[in-house]
């Protein structure tokens, strides 16, 4: 028979046993599930540094570390203050971003630089994508959609170093084909851009009907966009605005400048769980810092031209008044989705980068080339 | 009565014995609480320490972040990291911190000092060109939570078509 004490031993044991084994499990899972949280958060804090050096140097890198964990949802979101990654269902989200950029997460991702240029302001940004490869489906084959590509690749990444690990191509849909026109492989930037500054092949390409794969994106340009797949966009207006669509989504979005196409492109139909599109993410994102920094840049350098025009000899005086009076007209605030304020916008932009290349050919101000650039 | 004293002595062991196995096994589950508790306290402790260790860096992170991003902005420079002056001047003059905390944040305080000109004459509007120091989101003095570090910069003088050697000192604070 067992003794009273053996039977307390046992009973004891078990529970206090129980409750070490419970609370060592609970403790573990929350320790791991934190020390995971904090290697994603460094993670997204170290690639904000890769980008902030590519962004300042120009120096493109790659950047591996995404492969770790999945990454694949995150996107940059413009706020009322700094814009933020934001990685839905993660706790590691919300870090600060204040390198502009254009972000489509993979696995591994090539960090390129890259900038708009108004002459008296140049728009710096960052873009860093997967390897992809851009599909292009002009149906027209006119000069107009040749220039809308060429303005797509142009700011796109050109990863033909050794040392990158990721490749963005680029190739041609004619009906169900793809058409790789690099010798049956895939375009580099290079290559693409020398067969389409070659002017229009033929007479225009059938509407895509070729399987997409994840990896690829397909860009159509036409005159009436219809339903089409991936990405379409319609030829722009004499102020270089159009209109551009994405599948799945019944927007319209304006375009003004080659990066609203790029961010569209890169984007993608692809939706998330609350059914927004990977490029009306980025586009929203890249017209919200682009339109603020914008604004800011335009009274900087109306102030300053200004400033400098009373300093200055007559014959530049006058035109940094007149660059002045240009750069006023850019409002604080536009409504980047409406094509009346971006063709007002365009003319204005272009009207002050007319009067600071008079002042480039004045001699009053350096260009870019003059500093290094 | 012999054998019932032997009993009660044989029970009493028994109890005696009984008494010290738990005790022993209370013992040992006891040390075994506080290895584990040790192990939790230690580890909670190393977070802890690495937190704030994380807290001094990305504080230094964030220093090398705004200069970064001031040098590599067309609004305050000319080309690579050149500062234009007038640029300066003109932000001073147009836009509030507001503005600038919407790009780069809150809590921080920069100064650009030109090294051109004897002592410190900050850059009013009506101070240009005869000026050498822009300072943007002004200096918290009551804040004591803060970290500061010099950079050397170059800042382009418009007028005079020269470039100067100068400093560029970042702060930031925990509010």
């Amino acid at each position: 028979m067992l003794a009273v004490h053996r039977i307390f031993q046992m009973i004891f044991g078990m529970i206090v046993s129980a409750a070490i084994l419970y609370f060592l499990i609970t403790y573990s899972g929350d320790y791991a599930g934190v020390q995971k949280d904090k290697q994603r958060a460094d993670i997204l804090v170290s690639f904000m540094h890769e980008a902030r050096s590519v962004y300042l140097t120009g120096i493109s890198s790659n950047f591996t570390h995404f492969s770790r964990y999945n990454f694949s949802s995150c996107f940059v979101n413009a706020t009322e203050t700094i814009p933020q990654i934001i990685c839905p269902g993660s706790a590691a989200s919300g870090i600060s971003v204040d390198t502009p950029m254009i972000l489509q997460p993979g696995s591994q991702v090539y960090i390129a630089r890259d900038s708009l240029d108004y002459g008296w302001w140049v728009f710096g940004f960052v873009e860093a994508m997967p390897s992809t490869l851009f599909v292009f489906n002009p149906t027209g084959s006119t000069e107009d959609e040749w220039e809308v590509m060429m303005n797509v690749v142009k700011h796109l990444p050109d990863t033909s170093d050794d040392w990158s690990v990721v490749r963005v191509t680029f190739a041609f849909c004619d009906g169900s084909q793809i058409l790789y026109v690099c010798g049956g492989k895939p375009c580099g930037k290079t290559d693409f851009l020398s067969i389409l500054s070659s002017g229009p092949l033929g007479s225009g390409f059938s509407p895509c009907t070729a399987p997409i794969g994840r990896s690829m994106k397909l860009v159509s340009i036409s005159g009436a966009c219809g339903s089409r797949k991936g990405v379409c966009i319609n030829t722009p207006n004499s102020m270089g605005v159009g209109n551009a669509f994405v599948e799945g989504s019944a927007k319209t979005y304006v375009y003004k400048d080659p990066l609203d196409l790029v961010a569209l492109s890169v984007g993608g139909e692809e939706k998330d769980d609350f059914g927004m599109t990977g490029a009306e993410k980025i586009y929203q994102y890249k017209n919200s810092v682009l339109m603020s920094r914008l604004s800011l840049a335009s009274q900087v350098m109306s102030k300053r031209a200004v400033l400098i025009a009373a300093e200055s000899p007559t014959e530049c005086g006058s035109v940094y008044i007149q660059l002045s009076q240009a750069l006023d007209k850019i409002p604080a605030s536009g409504d980047y989705s409406s094509v009346s304020e971006m063709n007002t916008l365009n003319e204005n932009l272009n009207e002050a980068k007319q009067f600071y290349q008079s002042l480039l050919d004045l001699g009053c101000e350096r260009s870019n080339e003059e500093y290094g650039l | 009565m012999k054998n019932m004293d032997y009993e009660f002595r044989a029970r009493a062991h028994n109890g005696r014995k009984g008494q010290s196995e738990i005790m022993e096994y209370v013992l040992m589950i006891v040390f075994i609480v506080a290895a584990i508790m040790a192990i939790i306290f230690f580890l909670t402790w190393w977070n802890l320490e690495q937190f704030k260790a994380d807290a001094f860096k990305n504080k230094q992170d964030r220093i090398a972040g705004i200069a970064q991003y001031m040098m590599g902005d067309y609004m305050f420079t000319n080309g690579e990291s050149i500062f234009d002056d007038a640029k300066l001047t003109a932000i001073n003059a147009t836009i509030t911190c507001e503005d600038l905390q919407k790009i780069l944040g809150t809590g921080w305080y920069v100064k650009i000092k030109a090294l051109d000109m004897e002592g410190e004459a900050p850059c009013k509007w009506n101070a240009y060109p005869g000026c050498n120091v822009w300072s943007m989101c002004g200096q918290r003095q009551d804040v004591t939570d803060r970290l500061g570090q010099n950079f050397p910069v170059n800042v382009y003088r418009k007028v005079t078509d020269k470039t100067a050697l100068g400093i560029m000192y970042v702060e930031v604070y925990t509010l």
